[in-house]
């Protein structure tokens, strides 16, 4: 057998051999700190590591040679490769592991296949965590033949209708494309995520062409067909980072350089990405309930599962079911598991080797490999990574995640969103948790997991430290720009230079370090806050300053910098920003605090502050301490409110 | 009767202006017979036995006098307007709203259709629409076609219509001129219709079918003029938009508020409709998203029906050009060559041309994809193609004309060779004069263009 596959394989012309590109890294951290230890493609799903689903589903379409790109924890995913099957004589599919360490982005990993002239003929582009039962071949084969009428065709991208709303949509990408009706060209693609409630299309695309579908029900299986040139053209332009970037770009210059990417809508069959926690979920339960067969546990692991009625996966060695335990429904039982007494389990997935004791109840929840469960747990919808410890009675809410051994005593309770971790947990997105939280008008709360980095780390688990005592600590790059705009400052009251010369300094910074408004808005506001303490002699006790003493120091601060605050702050999200950077620094320092309601008084009469935003920000502010601080000046805003309003209603 | 029916008559012509300065639009012959029979005729086919036909009171009489000598057997209601105030055809409609007492249907003088109307009153009664709209592809021919008179630069007005994938719902409307570098679509909608098809090679038929709330508010909003331009694009608009719900606040009982009446008022609802709603736990009743403003636009796309609208120059000549083979589909039995007609035994007359009643085609002569009006005197030799002679007109022996119009009783002296020109209402042109790309019209005429 082994040696008729390779026979086989010379026989074919070198332009007949099937390639693919597999892009195991994720280049983000989507999945921190799970990741710490493993790579996100070797992430059990399903008790089998996403990177299995992507080489089965890509050697089931006939392809003959995959390179595995990898950065991040290559060794793992080196030696994972070597004890799989793809690395047996039987294999028809031939997995190579490329190491790069040093790149950063997708765009730099085409680059480098290009470098080392790995791409014979066309090939298919897929990142390392799609689970897919879709015909590739077929695909591939309509790709070609639209390459032969077509020379310029360099790319066939394949989508997979979900509408707006669809579980299986990733919250990352919202794409919107305009698509030739007739031959299924893309005309324009849109990446609609964070792009406000008014979408723009250039109106040219429409008038060229009788007919063109505008479709917002696709969604992106980064999984594309693409031909040689597609690697040449990332090197050619080096800014090409992501495939969105690629496919922006060849789009743009479409009638210039002629070249055509195509749409193939996979709408019959299963194809989803495993980008984030929620989508975790969802192609987990979609495994369960067999939608992606013939990618299903009874399936996939030849034979060693059992499947039986209500979805129900057993494995066929060592798994031990006491008495009166109920397995509901979509259940997996990894091997070497063992179930206590009267434990209720329902559409979770339980990896090998764990032990679950008596009279628990395991709804929605991931248990990777190792874990043990206590009696009477309750184990709402989360993830407890390999090696995780329950004692009696923890009660872990929805939504939660739990690294790697952490160890969580008896009798907690862990809220609901909380992130567990034996390593610290840098948090490099300074507020993304804020703007999802915005963009999540619907209402599927249902599938969010954790994202607040909370540091409740119950009694077992090892100590995670107190990053930073007063606040969270921004990413590197806000970091130097807050010490900049901090020297800025000082300087300016040190050397008295004049207020529009300070803007331009801190708008410098902001290009310089590539902030956003927003963090600009709130690193500058906590700046001048922050000046006074470290005027009056180092920042390491906030309290030093009694109220009136800051005062004093704050005021003529708050004066000088004034033109610079209202140059800013003049829109009503930019003086929320404002406002929720008071708020927050208040919080670490009482006297501040105290102060807060003479500092919202002045900036509200300098007109840097719009009376609506201060309500706006007041009726949604949580702390109940911090309001009753500035209750007094509230209450004086009403009161004038309420006359300036009677006046306006008598018109 | 489900439907009131309401022709569209008084239009001034103003993208044929050389041509209209002596007839009104709606007179204009199309293979000898006046434009506004076929609207009728199509009313007829569909089984209408009444309509109300707009017209411009100067022209009234003449529209009278035209329609009678055709055998039309529905029953007209002419309602004149005024010439001198410039009334679009949202302000006719505004004009003749008390008489209209059921749904309407609203169709231009200029539509030369074949649709089937049953097709498009399927679409409204299916969806509840509130307004139904007729779109369709240009047919072969009419997309090149260019008119006689001087090369100029064809003006585009393409529409970019916006239709939900699924149902023909218009979601968006606009002229191209209407849009900048960008169009700019609401997310919400999107949402709500996440596969848009976006046609710019379609044409809105001026053919509609409106509810008679649509007319109602009409009535209360003077404003509006024109029913392609604003209305549409407004309704299309306010689908999406959701009812205001005045709320008076109890603490403040000395102002009363009088709810404002807005486009809302007037739809009025469907008493299934509510009965579903309240009973159904979903928010969907049938195809009806209960959420949103009770305003449903759609489309009916024809797919193999021939439909044109006549209102420039360059459609007007391709009509004529056509006019044969779209009667022909219409009218089982239509002579093409009249029977009072006196044409030569030795003179051509092709399949697709038309010689009116009383005229003379002399010997030799050569008549091909044209119309010769009636009592028309056609000399010997003289070869016509592709072009329209109007009634009473005279073309002298040994001429040559190649795409024009002869405007009523002119005179072509002699061997004149005419090629892509237009000559107006009683003009001459003199012997072996050669003219090409030229319109002949009065002097005084031209001031106004």
């Amino acid at each position: 057998m082994a040696s008729k596959a390779k026979k086989h394989r010379e026989e074919l012309k070198q332009e007949d051999i099937l390639q693919a590109v597999v892009i195991a890294d994720s280049f983000n951290v989507r999945f921190t700190p799970l990741t710490q230890e493993k790579p996100r493609v070797l992430l059990p799903l399903v008790n089998t590591p996403l990177l299995d689903y992507t080489l089965d589903f890509l050697c089931s379409a006939g392809i003959d040679e995959v390179f595995v790109f990898c950065c991040h924890h290559a060794d793992l995913i080196k030696s994972h490769i070597k004890a799989s099957k793809w690395s047996k004589d039987s294999s028809t599919c031939q997995v190579t592991v490329i190491v790069s360490e040093d790149v950063m982005s997708v765009g730099d990993c085409l680059r480098d296949i290009d470098a080392k002239d790995l791409i014979t003929s066309d090939f298919v582009l897929i990142t390392g965590d799609v689970v897919s039962n879709m015909d590739l071949g077929a695909i591939i084969e309509k790709h070609k033949e639209r390459r032969e009428k077509e020379k310029f065709c360099i790319m066939t991208m394949v989508m997979k209708r979900a509408l707006p709303g669809h579980r299986s949509r990733c919250g990352e990408t919202d794409p919107v494309l305009a698509i030739d009706v007739d031959g299924g060209r893309i005309l324009h693609y849109q990446n609609t995520q964070g792009a406000g409630k008014r979408l723009e299309f250039p109106t040219h695309v429409f008038l060229e062409r009788g007919q063109v579908a505008l479709h917002y029900d696709l969604m992106d299986c980064e999984l594309s067909i693409c031909s040689p040139t597609v690697a040449q053209l990332f090197t050619d332009n080096f800014d090409y980072q992501t495939r969105d970037d690629f496919v922006r770009g060849i789009l743009i210059n479409q009638d210039i350089m002629g070249n055509m990417i195509y749409l193939h809508r996979a709408d019959d069959t299963y194809a989803s990405r495993v980008t984030n926690l929620s989508m975790y979920d969802v192609v987990s339960k979609d495994i369960l309930s067999r939608w992606t067969y013939p990618l299903v546990p009874d399936l996939t692991e030849k034979g060693s599962y059992s499947y039986g009625r209500h979805n129900i996966y057993l494995h066929q060695e060592n798994v031990t079911l006491a008495r009166g335990c109920e397995l509901s429904q979509n259940v997996v039982i990894g091997e070497g598991s063992t179930v206590g007494m009267d434990t209720h389990i329902a559409n979770s997935v339980i990896g090998r080797n764990c032990k679950i004791g008596k009279d628990v109840k395991i709804e929605g929840a991931y248990l990777w490999d190792g874990v043990v469960v206590g009696d009477g747990c309750i184990v709402a919808r989360c993830i407890l990574a390999d090696a995780v410890q329950l004692c009696e009675r923890v009660t872990i809410e929805a939504g939660c995640v739990v690294s790697y051994g952490c160890v969580v005593g008896p009798h907690r309770v862990v809220p609901a969103g909380t992130l567990l971790s034996l390593t610290p947990i840098w948090d490099f997105t300074l507020d993304t948790a804020d703007e999802e939280a915005e963009e999540d008008d619907d209402d599927d709360d249902a599938s969010s997991f954790a994202s607040s980095l909370d540091d409740d780390d119950g009694d077992g688990g090892g100590g995670r430290d107190d990053v930073d005592g007063r606040d969270s600590p921004p990413a590197d790059d806000a970091r130097q720009f807050y010490a900049e705009v901090l020297d800025s400052l000082q300087r300016g009251v040190d050397e008295d230079v004049r207020a529009d010369n300070l803007v331009l300094e801190v708008n410098s910074s902001k290009y310089a370090y590539n902030v956003t408004m927003r963090e600009l808005n709130t690193l500058v506001t906590r700046a001048v806050l922050e000046m006074p303490h470290i005027r009056a002699g180092g920042d390491d006790d906030a309290a030093a300053l009694t109220p009136p003493q800051l005062m004093l120091q704050l005021k003529p601060l708050l004066v000088k910098f004034a033109p610079i605050l209202s140059n800013y702050f003049k829109s009503a999200d930019s003086q929320l920003d404002c406002l929720n950077a008071l708020e927050e620094y208040s919080l670490g320092c009482s006297s501040t605090a105290a102060v807060l309601a003479k500092v919202l008084h002045y900036l509200y009469n300098e007109e840097i502050l719009g009376e609506q935003v201060i309500m706006q920000w007041y009726t949604k502010c949580q702390h109940a301490d911090l309001k009753s601080q500035v209750q007094p000046f509230i209450t004086w805003l009403q009161e004038a409110e309420e006359e300036s309003g009677s006046d306006e209603e008598s018109e | 009767m489900e439907f009131q029916a309401v022709v569209m008559a008084a239009g001034k012509g103003s993208r044929m202006v050389d041509l209209t300065a002596k007839t009104c639009k709606a007179l204009l012959p199309i293979g000898n017979i006046p434009m506004v029979w076929y609207p009728l005729n199509q009313l007829e086919r569909a089984g209408f036995e009444e309509a109300i036909v707009v017209v411009l009171q100067s022209a009234k009489k003449d529209v009278y006098l035209a329609l009678s000598q055709c055998d039309l057997k529905i029953k007209l209601d002419f309602v004149s307007i005024n010439d001198d105030q410039d009334l679009g055809t949202a302000d006719s409609l505004r004009l003749i709203a008390d008489k209209i007492e059921r749904d309407v249907i609203v169709i231009s003088c200029d539509l030369i259709c074949d649709v089937q109307l049953h097709l498009l009153a399927d679409v409204h009664r299916s969806h509840d629409a509130t307004i139904t709209a007729l779109l369709a592809p240009l047919p072969k021919g009419f997309a090149e076609a260019v008119g006689p008179g001087p090369k100029s630069k064809r003006r585009s007005e393409k529409d970019l219509i916006g239709l939900h994938g699924e149902d023909s719902r218009i979601v968006m409307m606009g002229s191209e001129a209407d849009f900048e570098e960008n169009i700019s679509l609401r997310r919400s909608i999107l949402k709500r219709f996440p596969n848009i098809t976006i046609y710019s090679s379609l044409t809105d038929g001026h053919l509609y079918i409106m509810k008679k709330s649509v007319v109602e508010f009409l009535a209360s909003k003077p404003k509006i003029g024109t029913l392609k331009g604003e209305l549409l694009p407004y309704f299309v608009k306010k689908q999406f938009s959701t009812k205001k719900t005045t709320d008076v606040s109890p603490t403040d009982g000395s102002v009363v508020e009088v709810p404002i009446p807005d486009i809302f008022s007037h739809q009025e609802e469907n008493k299934l409709e509510r009965l579903g709603k309240e009973m159904s736990s979903s928010s969907r009743v049938g195809d009806i998203v209960a959420t949103g403003s009770g305003i449903r636009c759609y489309a009916y796309i024809t797919q193999d029906a021939f439909c044109v609208r006549t209102n420039t120059m360059a459609a007007y000549c391709e009509m004529n050009r056509q006019v044969t083979k779209f009667l022909k589909s219409v009218v089982s039995e239509k002579q093409f060559v009249s029977s009072s007609a006196n044409v030569n035994s030795k003179a051509q007359v092709g399949h697709d041309s038309m010689v009116g009643e009383g005229a003379t085609v002399g010997e030799r002569a050569s008549v091909k994809r044209s119309i010769v009006g009636h009592h028309c005197d056609i000399g010997e030799k003289v070869k016509i193609a592709n072009s329209l002679i109007m009634n009473h007109a005279t073309v002298k022996e040994g001429c040559n004309l190649h795409n024009c119009i002869i405007g009523p009783s002119a005179h072509i002296a002699e061997r004149a060779e005419l090629k892509d020109c237009l000559v107006g209402a009683s003009q001459n042109v003199s012997a072996m004069a050669k003219l090409a790309y030229e319109v002949v019209v009065d002097a005084d005429k031209l001031m106004e263009i």
